[in-house]
């Protein structure tokens, strides 16, 4: 089997079978109406506050909502392996081990980048919320990336969810951190120093913050941004990766790969 | 067993069983500060004067209302997961009493939301807690908590009749925090929401507490806490009962 074949294939049948919210009872109030809600909450949080506009609300969380499709999809596709007992049997698999992990990237990806879509359109719908046509391929551009590198973070989580006992804690953690702590609805540079630099280590932080310069035009500093995002995406992903072999070979040395 | 000693012999299992559960951890104690943390960054920074101790209250509730949702959301589906719902239907108790005692033990988790967040405000932001009405700030308390556990009581029966009552749990959170005003007043929110915001016991529990802290009436809304309660209570009777016969009927008890 070809890596490519390994990787697409083996993507798709991990999202299906792991990622739990497949079924339109579940996926539509989780992945669809969540988002909606988060985006209705924050603006409104926003008008009554005065102290951004409905626009940084809704890019911000519009964004961020890719982020929660990103970060809980990578949790689960890796860490259920455990859960459902089919973690051994990876291990025991022939099949290389790259395309095999970063694989389940790609599904996860087409998916926060829709649920993002959906994010922009609640706020075209409710809020009158406009991208220019000349702004909307960059901005595609800058959630498809942020999506691809929260799903990096969401693979750290994974893996350590490969030893830990409750990794859900862990990720259920993570995402409402990351409203407070990345620019969803809060200016970073508002935040206590201790809470701005963890946000800094953040791609989505930096993804969010290539949006709204997409959107404010030119001049403003997409690039580094851009930079930044997919630098820390790809250092989660290796450390990931790296956790996933070090806990595949503890497990294989000491035959604990599904003891919880 | 009298009614009071199944109630609070459940209520006391169910309170240690849930206190232990790191997903109403995450519920009860780290979200609430999570998201008071946010409303607190923006109403200090804001051009609208917020008191952030009425921020602390409202996330505080929005932690009540969590956990009563979540507790609601497994009280008859994880009986019926472990094996234990027809044991509660068959017992000579009735099936209320059981619920009860799980929503309630539910929403008694929700105290510690309130004083987490109202913490958080003191202890990270230097907020003041000043409470001019104690002792109907604790009645508030009080009501709020058995309010919460009877709408638990009634949202339970129809999660039981949902396959996916998680996946609907996780739908419900965020619109009852909008439509009760636990953080943004009602009157901003479209004309219609006002209506609906007076059949939610919450609405009328973050006006209590409100009203007991600033030293104006907390009566009034106290009073009408009690009567959604009240109202809770008569239907959440029908509507289990309902529920158990319809199961019984269909032989679906054990059937997720």
């Amino acid at each position: 089997m070809s890596a490519a074949r390994l990787a697409v294939t083996g993507g798709v049948l991990s999202f299906r079978a792991l990622f739990n919210w497949m079924r339109p009872g579940i996926y539509l109030p989780t992945m669809l109406g969540v988002p909606l809600f988060q985006i209705i909450l924050f603006v409104y949080l926003g008008r009554y506050s005065r102290l951004h506009d409905d626009a940084f609300y809704i890019v911000g969380n519009a964004i961020a909502v890719s982020g929660m499709a990103s970060v809980f999809g990578m949790t689960m596709v890796i860490s259920n392996e455990r859960y459902f007992g089919t973690l051994a049997s990876v291990f025991a698999s022939p099949a290389a081990r790259i395309p095999l992990f970063f694989g389940r990237v790609i599904p996860v990806a087409f998916h926060g980048l829709l649920v993002s879509a959906f994010g922009f359109l609640t706020g075209a719908a409710l809020f009158g919320f406009r991208i220019p046509a000349l702004r909307l391929l960059p901005l595609a551009g800058v959630v498809g990336l942020t999506v691809v590198a929260s799903a990096g973070v969401g693979m750290f989580l994974g893996s350590l969810g490969l030893r830990v006992r409750d990794v859900y804690f862990v990720s259920n953690v993570a995402y409402v951190l990351m409203l407070l702590v990345s620019g969803v609805n809060v200016s970073t540079g508002l935040l206590a120093p201790w809470l701005e630099a963890l946000g800094q280590a953040l791609p989505l932080t930096h993804g969010i913050a290539a949006g709204r310069a997409v959107l404010s035009g030119p001049g403003t500093p997409v690039l580094r941004e851009l930079g930044w995002t997919a630098g820390l995406g790809t250092a989660y992903a290796l450390a990931a990766y790296a956790f996933f072999r070090l806990w595949e070979i503890e497990g294989r040395r000491r035959g604990s790969f599904d003891i919880y | 067993m009298p009614p009071y000693g199944v109630i609070r012999a459940g209520w006391a299992l169910h309170l240690k069983s849930l206190s232990m559960s790191t997903f109403f951890v995450f519920v009860y104690l780290v979200m609430p500060v999570l998201l008071a943390a946010i409303a607190f960054y923006l109403f200090r920074n804001g051009a609208r004067h917020v008191s952030l101790f009425e921020g602390a209250l409202g996330t505080g509730m929005m932690g009540l209302w969590s956990t009563t949702l979540f507790g609601a959301g497994e009280a008859l589906t994880r009986a019926r997961r472990e094996g234990t719902l027809e044991l509660m239907v068959l017992a000579p108790t009735p099936l209320f009493y059981s619920v009860f005692a799980i929503t309630l033990a539910s929403a008694t988790l929700g105290l510690y939301s309130i004083a987490a967040t109202t913490l958080c405000a003191y202890l990270l932001f230097g907020v003041p807690i000043e409470i001019a009405q104690p002792g109907w700030f604790a009645a508030g308390l009080l009501v709020s908590v058995v309010s919460l556990g009877l709408l638990g009581v009634l949202l339970a029966s129809f999660f039981f009749l949902y396959r996916y009552a998680n996946a609907l749990t996780n739908l419900l959170e965020t619109p009852v925090w909008l439509l009760c005003g636990l953080l943004i007043p009602v009157a901003l929110l479209p004309g219609w929401s006002v209506p609906v915001s007076w059949i939610l016991a919450p609405t009328w529990g973050i006006e209590t507490l409100r009203a007991a802290a600033s030293g104006s009436d907390a009566v009034r809304p106290l009073l009408a806490e009690i009567g959604v309660g009240i109202a809770y209570l008569l239907l959440g009777l029908r509507v289990l009962g309902w529920v158990e016969r319809l199961a019984c009927v269909r032989a679906s008890l054990p059937l997720a």
